[in-house]
């Protein structure tokens, strides 16, 4: 190992142990020193902040740790910032909401180690590690759901427990079945062992084994329920809905982020299939139809989010198609719609009465009383509707056209239309906060740190819709698989 | 037993987990059929650690069960929850959150 490796991989180590620290500091920090409700949450910002700048922003090649159980790469150099990022923006977001909550410290170690389970979901070289890293952030997350320990908070924790513990079960019957058939759980050994790798082999029609095959429809299932696409989505609005918020800001923004990647990364292995192709354009498809007819009727904001994040999974995964180029842009993509989606959660936060947010009407004249919110929501509803010069329009506009230099015509024709039809319910929310009279006084009193969350944020979108050429350079870097 | 008896009963098994985690309404029995599921899992695991007399399955099978006894954990905290809070333990019952 050359010097510079090694401190690379110093560097990298750091982040999941000092990750870990700072969460369990935050669970016994108030047992040692009392009920100061601010200071869990602290540690964990600090941590997250700490971490971001002693990360190297660039590394060697690829590392593979622990006989192949983690991978260092320009991929996880770009996302373990990307997910330490998001923890930050909910730590800010929940600093006010946890006063006066019982249990500050146990809602903060849970949110530290469900963004570790997700670096370690991204870096992981093999099914095993991806199966403990999912499970490290289901089961974190199943608990903060109910960690108000209100009537929606239990209902919506309960859903995810059953629906994520069926996907559960489907994931470990697939790693069994491809472990069987294939003789190994380490990502590159699987896709050398699978006959469509060797474009040069002597079989014209190269199939698989039929227990491969059920394997690897298992494994896609089972993460399809963690990336919410349709038909797996069941949970998805009732567990935005029932959540705490900066809860479902994290779930929309990082934990939707680790399941599409990890199901890039079953495209990759099996892209050589013609059928596993068609099995991921339906699904993409299916996401994006559904995902936006279902979001029209809603009238429960949060609930609304929720069936917008499943809509734009779908686009998402448009980009599968792509090639690295479609690598690049669902990078570029993840990373404007995380900034977006926790912003519109960040202004549902600041006025909510309880955890089951605001409705679209409550929202009548909203712009009357609070100018500066409701622009900041506007701007994030804009940027999710896709609407230029926002950060939105330019991650739609290079996944969709990655898409269509791959050949997916039809794919992208209705990703176009579902998005036209995505803006009436985006429409809806400005026409309630800047046309209708106002019924309801919201009072919003926002935090100090809910404040510099949603300037940041609301900056973010914006400066990355009209100067998206850095992100798309730093995408561009770990779009090598 | 041979290998194969072994499979074929871990897919009866998932199977039979499966369709009596879609048909039953009841809170608690609905973790056991997930529980079930894992364990159908692990018995198809076994069957191939049996063909390949690798001891790597048994190594995942053991990984596998700790972290299904953290699931099954928060899963009876939360069933706990509930049904302090609604008194019921029909999933039915349980439809608050309704868009």
């Amino acid at each position: 190992m050359n010097p510079e490796t090694a401190s690379h991989f110093m560097r990298s180590l750091a982040v999941p142990l000092t990750l870990t620290a700072a969460a369990l500091a935050a669970l016994f920090l108030p047992m040692i020193a009392g009920k100061d409700d601010a200071r869990p949450g602290l540690a964990v910002l600090g941590a997250a902040l700490a971490l971001l700048a002693v990360f190297p922003a660039s590394g060697p090649d690829s590392i593979s740790l622990f006989s192949g159980a983690l991978t260092l790469s320009p991929f996880t150099n770009y996302l373990w910032p990307f997910f330490l990022t998001a923890l930050a923006f909910t730590v800010l977001l929940s600093l006010r909401a946890r006063g006066g909550l019982p249990g500050a410290g146990e809602y903060y170690f849970l949110l530290a180690l469900a963004a570790l389970g997700l670096m370690l979901l991204v870096s992981a070289g093999e099914l095993l590690t991806v199966f403990i890293a999912v499970e490290l952030l289901s089961v974190c997350l199943y608990a903060l759901a109910a960690i108000n320990r209100s009537p929606a908070g239990a209902e919506a924790g309960y859903k995810y427990f059953l629906l994520g513990s069926l996907g559960t079960g489907m994931l470990v019957m697939g790693i069994a079945l491809v472990y069987g058939t294939l003789g190994t759980l380490n990502f590159e050994a699987i896709q050398s062992a699978l006959p469509f790798s060797h474009p040069s082999s002597l079989i014209p029609h190269p199939s698989l084994h039929p227990l491969t095959s059920t394997g690897f429809i298992f494994l896609i299932a089972g993460f399809s329920f963690k990336a919410a696409l349709v038909p797996f989505h069941m949970w998805v609005p009732d567990v935005y809905e029932g959540a705490p918020t900066p809860v479902s800001a994290f779930m929309g923004a990082a934990v939707k982020a680790g399941g599409i990647l990890i199901l890039y990364r079953l495209y990759v292995l099996t892209a050589g299939s013609a059928q596993f192709r068609e099995i991921f354009w339906g699904l993409a498809v299916v996401t994006m139809v559904l995902g936006n007819l279902m979001a029209l009727p809603q009238q429960n904001l949060k609930r609304l989010l929720g069936y917008s994040s499943i809509a734009h999974a779908g686009y998402i995964s448009a980009g599968f198609f792509g090639g690295s180029e479609g690598l690049k842009a669902v990078l570029y993509y993840l990373a404007v719609y995380a900034l977006a989606t926790m912003g519109a959660f960040a202004v549902i936060a600041a006025v909510e009465k309880d955890e089951r947010g605001i409705t679209v009407k409550d929202l009548d004249g909203f712009s009357g009383r609070h100018p500066w919110l409701a622009g900041a929501m506007a701007v994030f509803i804009l940027s999710l509707a896709g609407i230029p010069p926002l950060a939105g329009f330019f991650g739609k506009f290079y996944v969709f056209t990655a898409a269509l230099k791959a050949g997916c015509v039809w794919l992208v024709v209705i990703a176009l239309v579902m998005s036209a039809v995505s803006v009436y319910y985006y429409l809806r929310v400005l026409t309630a906060m800047y046309m209708e009279k106002e019924h309801t006084a919201l009072h919003a009193r926002p935090s100090r740190a809910m404040n510099l969350a949603l300037i940041l944020l609301a900056l973010a979108v914006t400066a990355l819709g009209i100067f998206s050429a850095p992100l798309l350079r730093l995408a561009q870097a770990a779009a090598i698989f | 037993m041979p290998f194969e008896h072994l499979l074929v009963l871990s897919f009866i098994l998932f199977a039979l987990a499966a369709a009596g985690f879609l048909t039953h309404k009841n809170t608690i029995v609905l973790l056991m059929f997930a529980e079930l599921m894992l364990n159908a899992a692990n018995l198809a695991l076994a069957a191939f650690a049996k063909l390949s007399g690798s001891p790597e399955p048994q190594i995942f099978i053991l990984m596998i069960f700790a972290v299904a006894a953290a699931e099954a954990g928060v899963g009876l905290a939360l069933i706990i929850l509930l049904a302090r809070n609604l008194k019921t333990l029909d999933i039915d019952e349980i439809r608050n959150l309704k868009g």
